[in-house]
């Protein structure tokens, strides 16, 4: 899943300060899996911003609203009513939903109440690690399952680098070494050829932006082009 | 060719130095310190922004002692800091320098230096690095013929002593067969660790240089005597001696040698 | 406002322990000052960041959350949670400038009556010392509902 963490309140409260009526919108989807940004975390933040309102004797008021995912169009429709009768709307989508919030509403002025930190797992109750830097050329049959460009803080392709220590990473000596992890994990499992050809060089054009297309729709689309 | 390289096909036993660039434009103190130890040592590492540390490029540096120390040198190029474009032209900027030894680096991680919130690049790792440059001394780049062709000797590094060996051996094997013609450790902090990587990586077909540093606030001594038991242990082809804090004492210390 | 001040306090109990002190703290005469409403809950666990906040929004001059001792709880750790929770929205209650302060957790047993009464005791004091809480009696303010009437008009 997309994992986000809510943004400083006091950034918050100052993006949503020039505004009298705020919609505080949520994501049912990812952020609310990771605590961030659902219903009940817009319920929180709508309260928290009010409280400081009045403490602060500022005259804003502040709506909640929830949607599956903010980034789909179907989803996104539902809001048109409460987002007509409010001045902002402060998202805790992820970053591509809130995105797709200002697009489907461009004269709204949308604002950004969680910082979108990664794609990850769900390690334990509350703890999330990152495991995806979607880079649009999996290597993880090669590498065990265990993805060096997420997991190494230099992306080493073809082992470790030499800061490795006890099975440990140099940014980090609590941090597992991701090319440890990759060998172990290899040997494990009888596939250490698999580490012998060296690994070229990667296709960075996954800097632009993506767009995809699945293979049933392509007809339809390329008219369009 | 490489006074280097030929040193280390002829010699029992050789002696290289780091030096870093200065944190300044002024180029003179390193040039000289480089020219009093020209004809002791059988060569100069020129850093490359060491510890993710800015300072004076290398490409600079190396070109000046090059010209003017006498020393014969060998440039550290890190990935860190350039992607795949900046590195070709370095490389080619190093070779128009003079510069025909090469230490190929991935390079210390951005958060262990001083600016932190710099961008990592490591857009080649330094297996990749080492093919590019083997590719260039053939006259050719990624992308097609080059002018001409950038006949450097390649170094790699080396970490004996991180655990667990398997993946360090692993690596050391594509550094090989990229092209690295001979290797430099990581400063050592005894003899135990080297011993066992030499009995995990067996015969090696490139000569092994031992790091060995004194390290801040430490004494000199310590180090010195890890040199001679390398020496007298016969695991390395030779020393490499740093002095990150106090450069100016390398001439005294390779006269202790 | 020239009133005096007597805070109100705002007390969410679990049945099986702190309500039943409460109770019994009542048929030994414990004196203790009268400035609590108790809000009876089945576990502590029930218990929601967004209740705590939405009662201080509503005015309450402090609230007090008490559960089973640790260890004692009747659905084994709601009164963990309930801890975490608190300890979360007091640090929210910080950030939104009304201090968590006027927040706080406590565990009292089925048959601890004094600990109850001296639990209200020492959260009418804090409330004394804090002074009122500015939200929802400086003056009427309207809802995000009367905002939007407004708007609609």
């Amino acid at each position: 899943m997309i994992v986000a963490q809510r943004k400083p309140f006091a950034e918050i409260a100052e993006a949503a300060a020039g505004y009298r009526r705020v919609l505080v919108a949520g994501c049912g989807t990812c952020v609310a899996v990771c605590l961030t940004g659902g219903e009940k975390e817009a319920g929180i933040l709508a309260a928290q911003l009010d409280i400081a309102a009045q403490l602060g004797e500022r005259e804003q008021a502040f709506g909640v609203a929830c949607v599956e995912r903010q980034c789909d169009r179907e989803f996104l429709d539902e809001l048109a009513a409460q987002v007509a009768e409010h001045d902002a709307v402060l998202s805790l989508a992820c970053g591509a939903g809130i995105q797709f919030l200002a697009e489907r509403y461009p004269d709204t002025p949308v604002l950004a109440g969680v910082n979108t930190t990664f794609i990850g797992i769900n390690n334990d109750v509350g703890v999330w690690g990152e495991r995806c830097r979607s880079c649009r050329d999996c290597l993880l049959s090669v590498t065990g399952g265990v993805c060096p460009i997420a997991l190494c803080p230099k992306g080493m392709l073809n082992g470790p680098c030499g800061g490795a220590e006890d099975g440990k990473c140099e940014t980090d000596r609590e941090r597992d070494c991701a090319w440890t992890l990759i060998y172990q994990r290899l040997e494990n499992t009888g596939r250490l050829a698999n580490l012998e050809p060296i690994i070229t060089a990667r296709n960075h054009q996954a800097s632009l932006p993506g767009r995809q297309v699945h293979p049933a729709y392509e007809r339809r689309y390329s008219a369009h082009e | 060719m490489s006074k280097f390289k030929e040193a280390l096909a002829a010699k029992d036993f050789l002696l290289t130095v780091e030096l870093d660039p200065p944190r300044g434009p002024e180029l003179g103190p390193l040039t000289e310190l480089a020219g009093q130890l020209a004809g002791r040592v059988d060569a100069v590492v020129v850093s490359d922004n060491r510890g993710a540390r800015a300072r004076l490029s290398p490409l600079l540096a190396g070109q000046a002692l090059v010209k003017h120390s006498g020393a014969e040198v060998i440039m550290t190029l890190t990935c860190r800091d350039r992607n795949r474009l900046a590195l070709i032209s370095d490389l080619l900027a190093a070779a128009a320098a003079g510069v025909e030894n090469l230490l190929l680096v991935s390079g210390d991680f951005v958060s262990l230096g001083d600016q932190p919130g710099t961008k990592p690049v490591y857009d080649l790792d330094s297996v990749q690095l080492l093919q590019l440059a083997a590719q260039m001394a053939q006259g050719r780049d990624p992308a097609g013929e080059l002018a001409g062709p950038t006949p450097f000797f390649l170094g790699a590094s080396l970490a004996p002593e991180a655990r667990p060996l398997g993946p360090q051996v692993m690596k050391l094997k594509k550094k090989l067969a990229a092209g690295a013609g001979f290797l430099i450790t990581k400063p050592l902090r005894g003899l135990a660790g080297l011993k066992e990587f030499a009995a995990a990586a067996g015969e090696l077909p490139v000569k092994l240089i031992a790091g060995v540093e004194v390290a801040a606030g430490a004494e000199p001594a310590e180090v010195l005597s890890l040199a001679r038991e390398v020496k007298a242990a016969g695991l390395a082809a030779g020393v490499h001696l740093a002095w990150p804090e106090q450069p100016q004492r390398l001439p005294d210390l390779v006269g202790q040698l | 406002m020239g009133e005096k001040y007597e805070p109100k306090i705002a007390a969410l109990i679990c049945t099986y322990c702190t309500y039943t002190a409460a109770d019994m703290a009542g048929s030994m005469r414990l004196q203790y000052p009268p400035n609590v409403r108790v809000v009876k809950l089945l576990c502590t666990g029930k218990v929601d960041v967004i209740y705590l906040l939405e009662i201080f929004k509503a005015g309450a001059d402090a609230v007090m959350v008490s559960g089973c001792e640790i260890g004692d709880c009747h659905f084994l750790e709601g009164n963990l949670r309930a801890k975490e929770r608190v300890a979360h929205a007091k640090t929210l209650l910080d950030e939104a400038g009304l201090g968590g302060g006027r927040l706080e957790m406590f565990h009292i047993g089925a048959s601890d009556a004094p600990k109850w009464a001296q639990a209200v005791l020492t959260m009418t004091r804090r409330a004394l010392e804090l002074g009122p809480n500015p939200l929802g009696r400086s003056r009427p303010r309207p809802a995000a509902a009367q905002i939007v009437e407004e708007h609609r008009a």
